[in-house]
């Protein structure tokens, strides 16, 4: 690393340059911070609400069956109601995106119109989720931590799977 | 000392190491972040464990790595602010400096304790701690992980900054000595007081325990 020459166009270039990539830095925090005050203060409409609620849910389960698959000795008498419900909310995934309810109808979400305009794909995606929590609950019914353990990633992957076509980049 | 005369010894290696390892290991953390959660995790540790030494190295390492010896009262600050363009160069971190050490080691330790608790949306990757707060917390932990990293990059958009406005506007190069401990600055003076080697060893230790111990609490 050298000490920059002197010529006073370089030193202009050099400060502006410096300059610009501050604004740049200060502008995005300021957008990320006017983007999280827009979105807790729009109305949710109750279908948006529900399916927020279920997802949240899904996740809250699915983190409390990790939780335990990382301790020594999981606690089947936890996991197998948290599957079970990972497994309901899977199924009712479909009744969570009815019309009317996407970016497109000015609702405040985080579903991609691609829910809406591409159904197939969509309910390719939650059949893989079900399948996935379907076994998850199999698995916890026979006790199975080893099968469970290996098994999450597949049901991690079909959450993320979906995530990445069907819902804003995080 | 061979060589040059003028040059003078400004930072000791752990100090250096340091440096240059939370730079990599951040770098690698932003980039794994969200996408190789495995990778993220590990990066994770080792900057909590290099957070870790730098705190214990700031009252037990070499002087010019001490908080007591480096971090000046407002009044000081405003001084050199004040006469910046033609303020004498600093042995080690001049008093503005100093500032921007601790805001960068008080993010860093609030982003590492938001990642100990952080939850991703799938309820599939979480932090070592994150079994002891609900789904809803730990997305927030995420939340505000992601908020704070805003805050980290702007800080170190604003230490590149400033390392250019030395190099452009004081002919001073900054980045030298950070890497080969030696500042040949002319007419800098100070001495550099390194802390014996069995300090270093302590300090590696402590922070090698309290990584493995956190992270076997996950």
């Amino acid at each position: 690393m050298t000490v920059p020459s002197s010529a006073p166009i370089w030193r202009t270039a050099r400060i502006g340059l410096m300059a610009a990539a501050m604004a740049v830095m200060v502008a995005a925090c300021g957008q990320q911070a006017g983007e999280e005050v827009a979105a807790s203060d729009a109305a949710v409409p109750p279908a948006v609400a529900e399916r927020q609620e279920g997802f949240k849910a899904l996740g809250a389960s699915f983190k409390l069956i990790n939780d335990q698959l990382k301790t020594d000795v999981p606690d089947m008498a936890q996991i197998v109601p948290a599957a079970e419900r990972m497994n309901v909310l899977a199924s009712q995934i479909p009744t969570w995106f009815p019309a009317g309810t996407g970016p497109d109808d000015g609702v405040k979400t985080d579903a991609l119109a691609t829910v809406w305009t591409d159904p197939e794909g969509f309910s390719a995606a939650q059949a893989r989720l079900a399948e996935a929590t379907t076994r998850l609950q199999e698995l916890a019914i026979a006790g199975d931590a080893a099968g469970l353990r290996e098994h999450v990633k597949m049901v991690g992957a079909s959450c993320g799977g979906c995530h990445d076509n069907f819902r804003v980049e995080q | 000392m061979t060589g040059r005369s003028d040059q003078v010894r400004v930072w000791d290696l752990p100090t250096r190491l340091v440096h240059w390892a939370l730079a990599v290991l951040v770098l690698i953390a932003w980039l794994s972040g969200g996408e190789r959660m495995e990778i993220h995790r590990y990066a994770g540790y080792g900057i909590l464990g290099l957070v870790i030494f730098r705190l214990y190295w700031g009252v037990a390492g070499g002087s010019t790595a001490r908080f007591s010896e480096f971090v000046k009262g407002p009044g000081t600050v405003l001084a050199y602010v004040r006469g910046w363009r033609g303020a004498p160069a600093s042995f080690g971190h001049n008093p503005l400096g100093a500032l921007s050490v601790l805001l960068l080691v008080v993010l860093l330790i609030i982003q590492l304790g938001l990642g100990l608790f952080a939850v991703d949306v799938d309820g599939m990757e979480s932090g070592p701690f994150a079994r002891f707060v609900s789904f809803e917390t730990g997305r927030t932990a995420a939340d505000l992980h992601e908020l704070n990293f805003r805050l980290l990059q702007a800080a170190v958009a604003l230490h590149l900054a400033a390392i250019a406005a030395y190099a452009i506007f004081k002919r001073r190069n900054l980045v030298k000595p950070m890497v080969t401990g030696q500042d040949a600055t002319a007419g800098l003076e100070g001495e550099l007081r390194p802390a014996p080697l069995w300090r270093l060893a302590l300090g590696v230790v402590i922070a090698v325990l309290v990584v493995v111990l956190i992270a076997r609490a996950g």
